[in-house]
């Protein structure tokens, strides 16, 4: 009498436990190799002066006063700058190709087409980085060309344009294969049906084709926002020593010749704390458009 | 760019809305429309009926401009539609599965033709209320599609269409998606529409008995050939091919060769080997007088009887009469269907209103049906 709820009781806590137990490997996982060590970097921000070996101390803010020294808010908002620039023009370029793959190319050109575009993302990024090198240096295959064509040359290597060519070149077949997967599933009768009550190609395309696409959207933005704040390679070999974004400025305060982890830690956080915002905004927007129910 | 000519219009005499003049379609090769001539009248109920890939619905969207006749001419009230798109026609089309736009509300679902024509908002809101109403869909005005039932979405897709105040409504297989109960309902609605708004409604359907029940008049099509043209009535009691009779309703296709012939009656020899009496009529243009025919008989008009009517005195006056026995019944609720084993080996369908007559039969039954019953078509090639 006294055992038979007992037991009951712990038979249904093993069962409503059972699915939890599936997460264990990859919630170890995550718990171990992102969330820690985001919670110790959380941690390291608020400790003054902190050095390689030095014991951890009592906490203040005096690393996050650091960043907003205006050398180091230059350099983030340089980074915000140059993201935004690079999300526009991957929406810029990325669109039309989304859109002519997905709603005017053959059928069974389909996929051709979009493996050709996802084709440079099976070589080394920094591999394409190099060879935008090669492209956009003085003596580079852009001058030559360009003085075979009796143009005059440009000089935009070690400089943001640079930055900006290279950041854009490998984000954008992200872009496209995100917004062609939204594209490619609009119901090709709503663009009939909008003709058919009496909007022309071009209203059809604002009033339906891109709100029905607008997860889409919002989702390339999202993910090529995120990959261009974080992105190192592209900064620190076109960039040159004026442009110095926030991931530079991080790795030379962890591994440069001068490190000081505190003030490295405050910036990671803030720029993690960024990320999050411009998730949560895009989330909320995306809801407000994907409608509550 | 568009007519604006309201349906009752007196300077137009005539009254035809679209005309296919033989029109032609085909996809890479494939024929879907092989020569169609099809008037539709102003204001009727016109359904074109068919399996699916027969071309019906192609014939809708060559109407609303989605596709362009490989060749042949199709015209909506009087004027070409060559080369004129979809946005510039005055027809709107309810969707098989609605189409609706899910990013917006009822309302503004309503409004998007009005919208797009730049109409004022005072008006546009006055419109959308107003179709609303025809609809009977006010209290959901401000909802999402996809918070709605079919019938819902139904409605909104019918409103839509209506609100732009079309010439000729297009309806592409409109209650395809519905149950029964829901599929009878829009079935008297769309008829009071109809007649409330005088305006042409063209139907695709497969439902033969949608089609019979809504339409003026029907277009059998098969094979991206229209088969028959007609009243409901027309189609189903006169119909003029085999296939026609077979897909309108139940009914028997007896193959035979015509033994003899009379200005009043035919004399069909079965391959059975019976000979049946049939009243000659006119398929389409020729009066069948020899050769091979088949015979279709629909199930209703035979009668059953338990008593052999050739040897109790009653009168047959001209009427075919057989033996049989019954093989099995099949209960609909308003009728029995018997299936019934002539003596040649034949089996009959036959419909019977009662249900408890059929329930004791054991021995010998008659079916006996008169020449008029019965109709004998050409064999289809």
């Amino acid at each position: 009498m006294a055992s038979s709820p007992f037991s009951n009781s712990s038979k249904s806590w093993s069962q409503r436990l059972e699915p939890f137990l599936m997460l264990v490997p990859a919630g170890l996982w995550l718990f171990l190799l992102l969330i820690l060590p985001t919670l110790l970097i959380f941690e390291l921000s608020l400790v003054p002066g902190i050095k390689p070996g030095d014991l951890v101390n009592p906490s203040s803010l005096v690393n996050y006063f650091k960043i907003f020294e205006p050398s180091v808010l230059w350099v983030i908002l340089r980074s915000i700058g140059l993201s935004i620039a690079t999300t526009l023009f991957c929406l810029i370029l990325g669109f039309p190709v989304a859109y002519w793959i997905a709603l005017l190319a053959p059928k069974r050109w389909q996929n051709l087409l979009l493996l050709g575009f996802v084709l440079p993302l099976w070589t080394s990024s920094l591999l394409r980085t190099y060879a935008w090198i090669s492209i956009l240096r003085p003596t580079g295959v852009l001058n030559t060309l360009l003085m075979i064509l009796h143009l005059p040359t440009v000089d935009v290597m070690n400089q943001l344009p640079a930055v900006l060519v290279g950041m854009t070149y490998s984000l954008l077949p992200y872009m496209v294969l995100i917004l062609y997967s939204s594209l490619e599933k609009i119901d090709r009768r709503l663009l009939e049906a909008a003709a058919d009550l009496g909007a022309p190609p071009k209203d059809v395309f604002v009033n339906i084709t891109v709100p029905q696409a607008l997860p889409g959207i919002a989702a390339g933005v999202l993910l090529v926002f995120i990959n261009a704040i974080g992105d190192f390679v592209n900064p620190e070999l076109l960039g040159g020593p004026s442009s110095m974004t926030a991931a530079r400025l991080l790795y030379s305060r962890f591994l440069g010749a001068s490190p000081d982890w505190g003030m490295g830690s405050a910036l990671s956080a803030l720029l993690i704390m960024l990320v999050t915002l411009v998730i949560v905004c895009l989330i909320k927007y995306g809801d407000k458009n994907a409608r509550a129910i | 760019m568009v007519p604006s000519l309201s349906p009752s219009d007196p300077e137009l005499n005539d009254d035809l809305d679209i005309e296919f003049r033989k029109v032609f379609k085909s996809f890479d090769g494939e024929v879907a429309v092989g020569g169609v001539d099809v008037e539709i009248r102003r204001a009727e109920f016109f359904s074109i009926l068919g399996p699916s890939g027969c071309g019906k619905t192609t014939l809708l969207r060559l109407i609303a401009g989605f596709e362009t006749p490989t060749s042949g001419e199709l015209l909506i009230r009087k004027v070409s539609m060559l080369g004129v798109p979809p946005y510039r026609r005055p027809v709107n089309t309810v969707f098989q599965s609605y189409a609706l736009f899910s990013h917006l509300t009822v309302e503004d679902n309503i409004a998007f033709g009005l919208k797009i024509k730049k109409l004022g908002r005072g008006e546009i809101q006055d419109r959308v209320r107003e179709t609303l109403r025809l609809v009977k869909l006010e209290a959901l005005a401000k909802r999402f599609p996809e918070q709605l039932s079919g019938g819902q979405q139904q409605r909104v897709a019918l409103a839509r269409a209506l609100v732009n105040r079309p010439m000729v409504l297009l309806l592409d297989e409109p209650l395809g998606a519905l149950d029964l109960k829901l599929r009878k309902e829009m079935q008297l609605e769309l008829k009071r529409l109809h007649q409330k708004l005088n305006i042409t409604f063209v139907m695709v359907t497969h439902d033969q008995e949608e089609a019979l029940t809504m339409s003026d008049r029907i277009a059998v099509m098969n094979g991206g050939k229209v088969e028959q043209i007609g009243t409901p009535s027309q189609i189903y009691d006169r119909p003029q091919s085999q296939f026609v009779a077979e897909f309108i309703g139940d009914t028997n296709i007896i193959a035979g060769k015509i033994e003899g012939s009379h200005p009043s009656m035919l004399w069909v020899k079965c391959d059975e080997g019976e000979l049946f009496q049939v009243q000659p009529i006119s398929t389409g243009s020729k009066v069948l007088t020899s050769g091979r025919v088949v015979i279709n008989l629909r199930p209703e008009k035979v009668q059953l009887l338990r008593s052999d009517p050739r040897t109790n005195g009653t009168n047959l006056d001209g009427k075919n009469c057989f033996e049989g026995s019954l093989v099995s019944t099949l209960y609909l609720g308003t009728h029995v269907n018997c299936v019934i084993r002539l003596r040649s080996g034949r089996t009959l369908l036959v419909r019977q209103p009662s249900p408890d007559v059929v329930s004791k039969i054991a021995g010998p039954v008659y079916v006996v049906w008169g020449p008029h019953d019965c109709l004998a078509l050409p064999v289809p090639d």
